[in-house]
């Protein structure tokens, strides 16, 4: 059989085993291997796998994903991310629709220590929507800001989202993290915009919150200094130079940790519970390493990707058309598939075609991000807004469907402004220590 | 299924539950030794002057125990990411084809993987493979993987076999 046949053959077997029920890096683990095996061979199959397992699992580069799942879960156990939407809170919180920018505020605050938009999503979510709901706030505009505000806990770094995009292309992990910031900056504030908007057009949605005194606001923010203390050593260290990635992200786990067991805001028994969450989410991520590193080599034997990417040059659309149907053809694909499961399943064939219309490969690794963001928020999967629905007892899905919509044209915006203006993305990446 | 059957394997699901939690939360003791030790080796880096010699080749080989540890448990407590964008269409006997397919396949490939990285752990074992800076041996990664995919295929076995057992009825 011809190898393109196969590869036709095995991306169809993919989706079959996706739709079977098929964890996703297993999914991928197995077509790999069943690839390679009709191309190369069960010799060569079999090798590959337990090769790319050694490799994947004794990488150093891929420590990051367990240091930073870390640091994320023992801030969130400490309640840290309730310190950080009472600061936002207690500075904005007073003004007209202010509950739900705070909202905003202390995610894209979180995200900087949380690599996971679900994580940021819950977390802030249990504190700010009792909050929003006490102050008569419309359910959609609570549930939207705090399924939007979610998402960019894998926009701002760290992000699995990137460690998972420098993985498949092999770009540098501390340049991504640093190419998300202004992005995420901006996307915070378009959906603070978002919410000045609908505040604007129906005030009735977003009524003024609490009124904090200087001592309130200056006590709030005082309590949110040591994580903000963390994100800044951590985060700040990457972009100086300081620390490699992966040391950033044991010292900010080791900061983290270390403030959340000497104020007692995590105690010693608490601590078993907390590991078992980060490995076992780490497991998880990467059970779909290991599944892409298969996946990877038999796409290159079936040569799906070089024909592809000539196909689209002879069809003329020049890299901004190719630019645009990738990118409606991810947001369609994020209507359906998770965000992870489409990188990985996708980027092997993508990343080529757009590294060779020219495109700069850490810009595209931002542009794919927030994607996946677009993907988490779009009906019928968005998986943040199942997960507001969890914390948001009561309101319907609809609801927070149609409360999301705004944030979700906002992030197309953002999406605009990094095509027309690449440098949002790589003016911090390329001025690195 | 008689009674009997059901409380067996409810009971042989609690005891596999409580040890593979167990032998996940060690590898999360492992993942905290590993976070203290990336912290000391910037410490001793800046403020001695000195680094840790081989501080990442334990990091390399500690980061595969802590993954492998974790992957049966993961495996158990249904963890791993899955696309369930058909599961409200393919209906309940949908559902129950689905996870044994795909419990029988993932079976199949990780007993393969486990073969190759048992022969590769022997291997490294018997030609005293080691890491470059402070030789450790290579067969713990190699046996870590064994382990950690052996119990995987396990725990997926026993799934298998228990959702036979059980028959379409009732399966989520």
């Amino acid at each position: 059989m011809n190898e393109t046949v196969v590869g036709v053959v095995g991306i169809v077997a993919l989706f079959f085993c996706l739709v079977a029920r098929l964890p996703v890096g297993m999914a991928l683990l197995i077509v790999g291997a069943g690839g390679i095996w009709v191309i190369d061979g069960g010799r060569a199959a079999i090798a590959t796998m337990s090769s790319e397992t050694y490799t994947s699992v004794t990488a150093y580069s891929l420590s990051i994903i367990p240091l930073f799942v870390l640091m994320g879960n023992m801030a969130g156990a400490a309640g840290y991310s309730r310190r950080l939407y009472e600061a936002a809170n207690a500075w904005i919180g007073r003004f007209r629709g202010g509950l739900a920018s705070a909202t905003v505020l202390g995610c894209a605050a979180f995200a900087a220590v949380s690599g996971s938009s679900v994580a940021t999503a819950v977390t802030i979510g249990k504190v700010a929507l009792p909050q929003m709901k006490r102050f008569g706030y419309a359910d959609g505009l609570a549930t939207g800001s705090v399924a939007a505000g979610g998402t960019l806990g894998i926009l701002i770094p760290p992000s699995t989202g990137f460690v998972l995009y420098a993985v498949l292309t092999e770009e540098s992990i501390g340049r991504l993290f640093i190419a998300g910031i202004l992005p995420g900056i901006i996307l915070a504030l378009l959906f603070v915009a978002v919410i000045v908007a609908v505040t604007v057009l129906r005030p009735s949605e977003g009524p003024v919150g609490p009124s904090v005194d200087a001592a309130g606001i200056a006590l709030a923010t005082l309590r949110s200094l040591p994580l903000v203390g963390v994100i800044l050593v951590s985060i700040g260290g990457i972009y100086i130079g300081v620390f490699t990635p992966v040391e950033a992200a044991g010292v900010g786990a080791t900061l983290v940790s270390a403030l959340a067991l000497s104020t007692g805001a995590v105690r010693v028994r608490e601590m078993p519970e907390i590991f078992l969450d980060t490995v076992t989410m780490t497991a998880m991520l990467y059970l779909i390493v290991i599944g892409a590193h298969v996946f990877g080599p038999f796409l290159a034997l079936t040569h799906i990707p070089e024909t592809l990417s000539i196909e689209l040059k002879e069809l003329g659309f020049g890299p901004y058309g190719t630019l645009l149907l990738i990118l409606v053809a991810y947001v369609v694909m994020g209507m359906f598939l998770d965000g992870l499961a489409m990188l990985v399943v996708t980027l092997p064939v993508v990343y080529p075609i757009v590294t060779g219309a020219g495109f700069d490969p850490i810009w595209f690794g931002v542009i794919a991000v927030i994607v996946i963001e677009m993907g988490l928020i779009t009906p019928p999967v968005g998986i943040n807004v199942f997960v507001v629905k969890g914390v948001a007892d009561g309101v319907p899905m609809g609801t927070i469907f149609r409360g999301v919509l705004p944030f979700w044209f906002a992030m197309a915006v953002c999406l605009a402004i990094l095509v027309l203006f690449p440098e949002v993305a790589l003016f911090l990446p390329n001025r690195m220590g | 299924m008689t009674e009997n059957l059901q409380d067996l394997l409810a009971g042989v699901r609690a005891r596999s539950e409580r040890l593979l939690r167990a032998f996940a939360t060690l590898g999360g003791v492992i993942l905290f030794g590993i976070t203290l030790l990336v912290s000391a080796s910037v410490f001793c880096r800046y403020a001695l002057n000195q680094p840790i010699l081989g501080d990442k080749e334990l990091v390399e080989i500690g980061l595969s125990l802590v993954v492998m540890m974790a992957m049966p448990f993961a495996g158990l407590s249904g963890a791993h990411i899955r696309v369930d964008m058909l599961d409200p269409h393919i209906g309940p006997f949908g559902r129950y084809l689905g996870d044994a397919f795909a419990r029988a396949a993932s079976c199949v490939v990780l007993l393969l993987l486990v073969r190759k990285t048992w022969e590769k752990t022997l291997d490294a074992h018997e030609f005293g493979d080691v890491t470059n800076m402070i030789e450790i041996p290579v067969w713990i990664a190699y046996g870590s993987i064994t382990v950690g995919m052996g119990l995987f295929a396990l725990v997926l076995a026993g799934q298998f076999a228990g959702q036979l057992l059980q028959g379409p009825a009732g399966h989520e």
